[in-house]
């Protein structure tokens, strides 16, 4: 069946919109965009005022401001009246409130025989104008492609190397103790662990590359000793260039 | 408002007839090549190489020139010039996102994107905000930020993203239809909304993922729903103009404070002009009331707050402004950026002469309508926006009336750029046998260096051009230290966790780590907590205080930089002090994380 009216075809797109978002999943955002993104941002506003307005009282510029500012305050509108009746704002009653806002509007609209019957006509488009968008296309495509990128870093970046030591999670008796590579190259480490001032257990050597991460959980036999750990590259190993200390067990970590 | 508007200039020939479409896929494709330009420049300014500069103002001006020449012209139609404008509405708005290309770098776009994320996970809103507090009691932009994401299955950032994308969208068109229903001149409404681009925040500022972003849009759809209900005349034809401006001010309402208080102002400004000269009768006193109820039952039911979060703002503005003006404090030095880095002369030279030229543009637009159409109410009171505006410049001087100077110019302006764009269609239309195209060359230049003097007066050199935010080595992204150690504690430690830390880091524990986070020299004094050489038991009372369990020691200069502080720190690291960063590692501390200059602190044993 195909929509002969404006009002109707807001119904469908409306419809879809609500359709799309319960059948396609939220990973594939490239699909879902552009089927579900009208009914926040066009379809209750164009329903809203066309139910509103007479159609010849609104230029098309007009109509157009309009529909996207009241779709953005519909979908306001919608949110607070969700967390007045203390309905968690999830998907499914925040649309199906949008789309009874839609189908509302749109019925009222029709009823005071706004409707407009569907004429849609694509403008004519030159060779050369055609060309040029085909181009500014490409020129966008490259802009972003470029831009979203992420490029070496400049000279001088400051990276860092990280060593950290909580208690380990659920209430076990036992340290987890770790190694981040900030460096902006492969880095070869030693972790010396150190429980209740005893002779340090020795890790290493670990080699990482930059942003790669290490990690240990090491048991332990007192309840709640002091532990200190340190880290040292190979390059200087005697030097102790960073250090953990776990005196208070009250910090909870939810994972290793 | 009962005064007709009659268009003072009409179009000088008829619209082209050959083609719809007009110019727009050249100025289309010249917009993109600007894109590509200003792409390349935060490539170059990326990676650390230099000359980035002259490309990104490449860039503006293949933007601006193109779009503003096409736009003086007479022959385009009104879909043309409509499209155009939100071309290059749209296209300035892209210069931002590929300056922050991987996430929020802006200091309030944090609190923002705390906000969304908070009724992303909990489904509520009026949640709590440790960096502004105020923020989540106007949820408006943060809701449609929400179900966009929902429903599109976009992350909080490109949802944000999107949501200002729509308001910049919103903000092109309804600056059109106001002007175009205001001058009766598509040539004049064209115009005036790119002349709206020179807006000094425009191009960065106004482009950032927080509520004004979103709220000034909507406030001037109310005042073009003003216009229209004024324009009414048909008996019992204006209530869905009043339910219109009633829904669109209750949104303006519940997304930001100022813009609510501004529009208000606004409408009972031209209330008390109307009555000036036309008498009582026939003003929008209806709009501006209920504009005006609407704000107040926003302010005592859900948002409380806003007046002791607005008060010391202003108060401290106007302290300095009479402290200035009575010569005992210091005037900001202008064209200098936080660190002291001056703007080119170039720039400078640019500035002053787009000041200038907007200055002339001005007093040309106010002999027009003095002429013409002075009396219209709401004409008559943008045209004193105008005169506002430039009065205001000269407290670009004083250090705490800047930032609201500066922020008043984004709602001043929709004056300006109507005034001057009147002046603009005025001297073209003027003799328009008489070298047309050399005239028209000469205006859109002109308003390329208005364009050029907003931008320098509002974002300095240094801060234009993506800095490095995410890099690669070796196949492998990395971020900067800030969040990687928001990251861990975040996973590791959890959401429970309260942290106090320099302003950036605060920020990056707030969104990425999702613990609240505390910064700042004011309620709490984190500041002193940090730089403070001994642990005091007033140190101990305010962690206990606040419940702070993590704190955050980062001797990176840049970590309490608002502009800087999120991105790799390049060159030699500039680093306070060592010896407050070592009081917390005292008895009952932990030392959790060691990151060099940036070390956590677990103090729960410490209260």
């Amino acid at each position: 069946m195909k929509p002969r009216t404006d009002l109707a075809l807001v119904i469908w797109l409306a419809l879809a919109a609500c359709l799309f978002a319960a059948l396609i999943p939220s990973s594939l955002a490239v699909l879902r965009v552009p089927l579900c993104l009208p009914l926040v941002l066009a379809l209750p506003g164009y329903a809203l005022v066309t139910a509103a307005f007479q159609p010849r009282d609104l230029r098309t510029a007009e109509l157009v401001t309009l529909s996207v500012a009241f779709s953005i305050t519909a979908t306001m509108i919608a949110g607070l009246l969700l967390e007045l009746f203390r309905v968690r704002l999830t998907t499914a009653p925040w649309m199906a409130l949008l789309t009874v806002f839609t189908f509302a509007a749109a019925w009222w609209g029709n009823a005071r025989g706004h409707a407009r019957p569907l004429a849609l006509r694509a403008p004519s488009v030159r060779r050369a104008q055609a060309g040029a968008f085909a181009v500014a296309l490409a020129l966008l495509a490259g802009a972003a492609v470029l831009g979203f990128t992420p490029l070496a870093a400049p000279k001088g970046t400051q990276g860092t190397s990280v060593l950290w030591l909580v208690p380990a999670p659920h209430g076990r008796n036992a340290v987890c103790v770790g190694v981040i590579n900030e460096q902006l190259h492969d880095t070869t480490y030693e972790v010396s662990v150190s429980v209740a001032r005893k002779p340090p257990q020795q890790f290493g050597p670990i080699t990482l590359a930059p942003g790669a991460s290490w990690s240990r959980v090491i048991a332990l036999v007192l309840r709640r000793p002091l532990v200190n750990a340190s880290l040292s590259t190979t390059a200087s190993p005697s030097v102790s260039y960073r250090s953990a200390v776990l005196r208070d067990w009250d910090i909870g970590a939810s994972r290793c | 408002m009962t005064v007709p508007v009659t268009p003072p200039v009409q179009p000088a020939r008829a619209p082209e007839q050959s083609s719809a479409l007009g110019w727009l896929p050249w100025t289309f494709l010249a917009v993109a090549a600007g894109l590509m330009a200003a792409s390349g420049a935060d490539a170059l300014s990326r990676t650390g190489h230099s000359g980035g500069s002259p490309l990104f103002w490449l860039a503006l001006a293949l933007m601006i020139f193109p779009a503003a020449f096409r736009l003086c012209g007479a022959r385009a139609r009104p879909g043309e010039r409509i499209a155009t404008v939100v071309v290059v509405g749209i296209g300035l708005y892209a210069v931002k996102i590929l300056r922050d290309p991987f996430g929020f770098t802006y200091g309030d776009e944090f609190a923002h994107l705390h906000n969304l994320q908070s009724i992303l996970a909990s489904g509520r809103l009026f949640g709590a905000n440790s960096i502004l507090p105020i923020t989540p009691r106007y949820p408006g932009l943060e809701m449609v930020a929400a179900l966009i994401a929902r429903v599109a299955g976009m992350s909080p950032f490109a949802a944000g993203v999107t949501t200002v994308a729509a308001g910049r969208l919103l903000i092109m068109l309804a600056l059109y239809v106001l002007y175009a229903r205001l001058s009766g001149s598509e040539r004049a409404a064209g115009v005036g909304a790119l002349l709206y681009a020179a807006t000094p925040n425009f191009i960065f500022w106004s482009a950032q993922f927080a509520y004004e972003s979103l709220a000034l849009p909507l406030a001037v759809v109310a005042l073009f729903v003003t216009i229209r209900w004024a324009q009414e005349r048909r008996p019992g034809m204006r209530w869905p103009w009043e339910l219109a401006f009633a829904t669109v001010a209750a949104a303006v309402v519940i997304t930001h404070h100022v813009s609510a208080y501004v529009l208000v102002a606004f409408l009972f400004a031209v209330c008390l002009i109307h009555w000036r000269l036309h008498g009582r009768a026939g003003a929008p006193w209806l709009l501006a009331a209920g504009g005006a109820v609407l704000t107040i039952i926003w302010l005592a039911l859900a948002a409380g707050g806003t007046v002791g979060y607005l008060s010391p703002v202003l108060t401290s503005a106007l302290k300095q402004v009479i402290q200035t003006l009575a010569r005992e404090t210091p005037t900001r030095t202008l064209f200098a950026n936080q660190g002291g880095e001056v703007t080119p002369p170039a720039e400078i030279i640019a500035a002053m002469g787009g000041i200038i030229l907007l200055g002339l543009g001005l007093l040309v637009g106010v002999r027009l309508v003095w002429q013409q159409r002075w009396r219209n109410p709401l004409m008559v009171l943008l045209v004193l926006c105008g005169f506002v505006y430039v009065g205001t410049l000269p407290l670009r001087f004083v250090p705490a009336a800047w930032e609201t100077v500066s922020r008043a110019g984004d709602f001043l302006f929709v004056g300006v750029g109507l005034t001057v764009a009147l002046g603009i269609v005025w001297m073209l239309e003027r003799g328009r046998n008489r070298r047309p195209l050399r005239r028209r060359l000469a205006l859109a230049a002109a308003i390329t260096i208005v364009f050029a003097s907003g931008v320098i007066a509002g974002w300095p050199a240094n801060e234009r051009l993506a800095q490095p935010r995410r890099v690669t080595v070796g196949g492998r992204t990395l971020d900067p230290p800030a969040v990687v150690a928001a990251q861990w504690s975040g996973r590791t430690l959890g959401a429970s966790q309260r942290v106090f830390a320099q302003d950036a880091d605060a920020r990056y524990f707030l969104t990425d780590a999702l613990q609240p986070s505390f910064t700042g020299d004011f309620a709490p004094d984190v500041d002193y907590l940090l730089s403070a050489q001994t642990l005091t038991p007033a140190i101990r009372s305010m962690l206990r205080g606040y419940g702070v369990t993590l704190v955050v020691s980062d001797r990176r200069a840049i970590s309490s930089d608002n502009l800087f502080g999120f991105f790799f720190d390049v060159g030699p690291p500039s680093l306070t002090p060592a010896v407050p960063a070592r009081k917390f590692d005292a008895p009952g501390a932990n030392v959790l994380y060691d990151g060099g200059d940036l070390i956590i602190y677990g103090v729960r044993g410490l209260w």
